[in-house]
């Protein structure tokens, strides 16, 4: 980690792992936006991609949000605006759907323990279907503002929205409502973390 | 229920376990995951929301003092899958619940097991790893 990442992890006050403590800043603990990576690595809510010709949507449930990725061969921009899932595009190598993105908004945390990530960042994400239904994707993130090497993480499961393909399973609307959240914080939130 | 997600971290930069991928974000840690208290109330207050699935309930003790608990659980996502809904409590319910309390000792839990008054149970107990 580089000094700068250091300084915005020593900041952060994660609600869970081993530096996990109640209450805490974690920006999804006020309805923030998660950010890609961590939306790609959270297991709780599922997500579903919808192919067209010219862009690929993945649709995260939490939040409903969505998230655009370009198939028609343009280039990434070269000084992106900041955005919390970034500018993306994809192509084809063999079965290996890769995805290419920049211009990540330094606001949110890429995990729960609150490892942070830079507007300099850079992620490729690499998808295959290994079989009927299951995608698996390896991620790789350069972000030499925040990290002297790259991580990467291999073989993840997408937590798609298939539970086996059923036509039947729909995906909620999982949106994250800042006066629900305010309520639950002063209702159960800080009474239950906060001495008295 | 839990989906395993293995992660290979070449450069050992970050460490996240799958637990904390998929736990309750910041609120189970408030909880003392090693006991577990039973109280029985009526439903004061059911949110049907995300992130989090709660309910508040009042309990009255043999002075006839009444404490107002609030016992919470999972997202709507997860909780449908256990046959809960937005009806699945209405206010006036008596429920007999099962929590993993707070650990400063608020009247409030992380829910465990509820049992309502038609013998409808849902019962956690045995599906979270203490943290």
């Amino acid at each position: 980690m580089t000094a700068w990442a250091q300084a915005r992890y020593d900041a952060a006050k994660p609600g869970l792992g081993p530096r996990g403590r109640p209450l805490g800043n974690d920006p999804i603990m006020s309805c923030n936006p998660m950010g890609l990576v961590r939306s790609l690595i959270w297991g709780l809510y599922p997500a579903e991609i919808i192919q067209t010709p010219k862009e690929t949507f993945m649709l995260f449930s939490w939040f409903d949000t969505r998230r655009a990725i370009w198939t028609d061969a343009r280039k990434l921009p070269t000084d992106p605006e900041p955005r919390f899932y970034g500018y993306s595009i994809g192509q084809w190598e063999g079965n290996t759907f890769v995805v290419e993105s920049n211009g990540f908004d330094d606001r949110v945390w890429l995990d729960a323990d609150g490892h942070p990530v830079s507007q300099d960042a850079s992620l490729e994400e690499r998808y295959r279907r290994v079989d009927h239904d299951t995608i698996k994707f390896d991620l790789i993130l350069t972000d030499p503002k925040a990290y002297t090497q790259p991580w990467v993480a291999k073989g993840l499961t997408a937590n798609l929205m298939t539970h086996g393909l059923d036509p039947t399973v729909e995906m909620r609307e999982d949106v994250c409502i800042p006066s629900v959240e305010a309520k639950y914080k002063e209702e159960v939130r800080q009474p239950a973390g906060e001495k008295h | 229920m839990t989906r395993v997600i293995k992660y290979v971290l070449t450069a050992g930069l970050l460490a996240i376990s799958a637990s904390l991928a998929l736990a309750h974000h910041g609120s189970r840690i408030s909880y003392d995951m090693s006991q577990m208290v039973t109280v029985k109330g009526v439903v004061t207050e059911y949110s049907w929301n995300n992130p989090h699935v709660y309910f508040l309930f009042d309990v009255k003790d043999e002075t006839g003092k009444v404490t107002s608990w609030a016992a919470e659980t999972d997202p709507p996502s997860t909780m449908t899958r256990y046959g809960w809904s937005k009806n699945y409590l209405k206010v006036g319910d008596e429920v007999t619940v099962t929590v993993w309390p707070s650990k400063v000792g608020a009247p409030r839990g992380f829910l465990a097991k509820l049992v309502k008054a038609d013998g409808t149970v849902t019962d956690h107990t045995g599906q979270l790893p203490p943290e």
